[in-house]
């Protein structure tokens, strides 16, 4: 293998990349010093730039990196991101074309807007802000751990010279890149960059999914050379799930990671970012349908999590350099080194432009909602400008945090934002569909939501494990056999939604009961 | 007579749109709910499988597809009553 054609087949496109980043600052030109310009492109994308700007919030280092690296672990339940795609887009169907109205007919540049607005309350909104910034950061982390498995592989194969740091140095300086365009061109940028990143993409997991299959003799003896687990470490299997099927007691830890996982997804600020930019309701629509044929990737991704028992070469790779490195290590064993520079460039950039798009939200959340409330008088050139720095801040203190911490368990990053983010649900989906919530209840069951999800995650990882970071997002009830073991998301929002609908419900009977059933009439 | 003729044009019209209206529901409410029931494809009986894979993998796959074209029908029909609006 020539190791020099990899890389230098992957720098050139990389430059290509770049260029492109700084040239979308012309596209549909518009004024970048204003927030709704350089933040929603100024709500101009049409239906086929919108499809790839919210399927780009699909096809992320999650599906290329975390998700195999979880399946070819510890088996069957993390196949649960495919009903969860399919979910997912039923989901947005239902409540997005409604959040796009309400937002277009007053103006607003983020969900919290809203929730300002509906429930009248500074405080809430701040919080709900909040949330969605902390949520976002595990998930941009997680984006970073699938560019540094790329690289690790690239800079491994080609040189033994301390590889970890070539490899860091080299996400620094691809993070400085990426923030300058960023700055620049805003959401046009991620957009136009987003087209190669899926063009590049969808060609390789179109090849990936036929051609590895073939190389490797057929999914029958991978199933069960991965149900045999030879050549992986039995530690680091454990708990496995299951090969060919899920085992009975984690039936509803698939159903619930799939369900939540659905939900969660449109609270994300990067996604409604993305619808916000679209030019109309029926663009949503059109392209949100057809967004889970993008699944059918993930699936087949995930699948490479099976798959790569069968190859001893890309085994011999993962054992050395981690089982995030599934899909580049069976990438890497399998084709040519042309094509596998431009895979694993469509994957490094399948971590960049998500990264900077959920920058770019989290700096709209920070600017409209936290700190604009403090400082009213805030132009719009300010607000742009703040929105601006607040993007190269947030990326770098999710770098910072991949330095910091160790790779043990990427999609548990991705599942911890999870937790955090669906307890902003009953704030941000509810006021669609009614007026009769609280802001105190659903406070309270924010607050109550979040403190159960961090208790539930301590018991389930530090006390029942006893281990030394976050290796699990499923809590046990198998005393109750038919529970089995659930995602803690669901019973903080199970929790959260109970004490917001039952609390708005007696405040709404205690309000209305001075005037009697005469304020029923209007 | 003309006004009768008004009238049940007029109830005709709203039973057209509360029939699309249940029929675009049903096209998203169906795809979700299979996808979420997950006792209906978790089996790896031999009997089931495709390609060597087994039906727990490759029924959601299948379905996929199917609730594309479900959602984009129901989009349809959903856009259309928008613009008759």
């Amino acid at each position: 293998m020539n190791d020099v054609v990899v890389i230098g087949v992957f720098l050139a496109l990389f430059v290509i990349f770049v260029f492109l980043g700084f040239w979308a600052s012309r596209f549909r030109r518009g004024d970048l010093s204003d927030l709704g310009e350089w933040g929603l492109a100024g709500r101009k994308l049409g239906a086929y730039l919108a499809w790839f700007l919210v399927g780009a919030d699909l096809y992320t280092a999650y599906t290329f990196i975390a998700i195999p690296e979880s399946v070819f672990l510890h088996g069957a339940i993390y196949y649960f991101a495919v009903p969860y795609v399919g979910i997912a887009f039923g989901v947005a169907m239902i409540t997005m074309p409604k959040m796009w109205k309400i937002a277009k007919d007053k103006n607003y540049v983020t969900a919290v807007d809203m929730v300002h607005d509906k429930f009248n309350s500074k405080t809430l909104a701040m919080l709900i802000a909040l949330t969605g910034i902390v949520a976002e950061l595990p998930y941009i982390a997680l984006q970073i751990y699938g560019m540094q498995a790329v690289l690790l592989v690239m800079i491994g194969q080609l040189t033994s010279y301390d590889v970890t740091l070539i490899t860091e140095l080299s996400l620094v300086l691809a993070f400085i890149i990426l923030a300058a365009f960023t700055f620049t061109s805003g959401l046009r940028g991620a957009t136009i960059t987003a087209v190669m990143k899926d063009a590049i993409i969808l060609g390789t997991v179109i090849v990936a999914i036929i051609a590895i299959p073939i190389a490797l003799g057929g999914f029958g003896k991978a199933i069960s050379l991965f149900s045999s687990g030879v050549g992986v470490s039995p530690t680091s299997r454990v708990p496995f799930t299951g090969s060919g099927s899920l085992a009975p007691l984690l039936v509803n830890a698939f159903v619930s990671l799939s369900i939540m996982s659905a939900f969660a997804l449109y609270l994300y600020p990067h996604a409604i970012n993305g619808v916000l930019s679209i030019d109309s309701t029926k663009k949503i629509r059109q392209s949100t349908a057809l967004l889970p044929l993008y699944g059918i990737g993930l699936a087949f991704l995930a699948l490479l999590g099976i798959l790569i028992y069968s190859s001893p070469v890309a085994m011999a790779m993962v054992s050395k350099y981690g089982a995030t490195t599934v899909v580049p290590s069976l990438i890497y064993a399998e084709f040519p080194d042309w094509f596998v520079g431009i895979a694993f460039l469509g994957i490094f950039i399948g971590g960049l432009v998500p990264a900077s798009i959920m920058a770019i939200s989290q700096a709209n959340l920070m600017v409209r909602n936290v700190l604009k409330p403090f400082w009213p008088n805030m132009d719009a050139k300010m607000e742009a400008r703040l929105a601006k720095w607040f993007s190269v801040i947030f990326k770098f203190i999710a770098l910072g945090f991949i330095f910091l911490i160790s790779p043990t368990f990427a999609l548990g990053l991705q599942l911890v934002g999870g937790i955090i983010i669906l307890q902003t649900l009953p704030s941000i989906f509810f006021p669609l569909y009614t007026d009769r919530l609280e802001k105190v209840p659903v406070g309270v069951g924010w607050a109550a939501g979040l403190v159960l999800g961090v208790y539930m995650l301590y018991e389930a990882n530090f006390v029942q494990h006893t281990s030394t970071s976050i290796t699990t997002v499923l809590f046990d009830f198998s005393t109750v056999s038919w529970v089995g073991f659930l995602y803690i998301a669901f019973v903080a929002l199970l929790l959260n939604l109970l004490i917001s609908i039952v609390g708005s419900l007696l405040m709404g009977l205690f309000k209305s009961s001075p005037k009697g059933t005469a304020a029923k009439s209007d | 007579m003309t006004e009768t003729k008004n009238v049940s044009k007029r109830s005709k019209k709203e039973a057209d749109v509360l029939r699309d209206k249940v029929i675009a529901a049903l096209l998203l409410l169906i795809p979700m709910v299979v996808f979420a029931v997950t006792p209906i494809y978790n089996s790896s009986s031999s009997g089931l499988s495709l390609f060597g894979l087994t039906f727990f993998y490759w029924f959601p796959i299948v379905w996929l597809v199917i609730s594309a074209i479900m959602y984009f029908v129901a989009a349809m029909i959903l856009n259309k009553m928008e613009g008759d609006q």
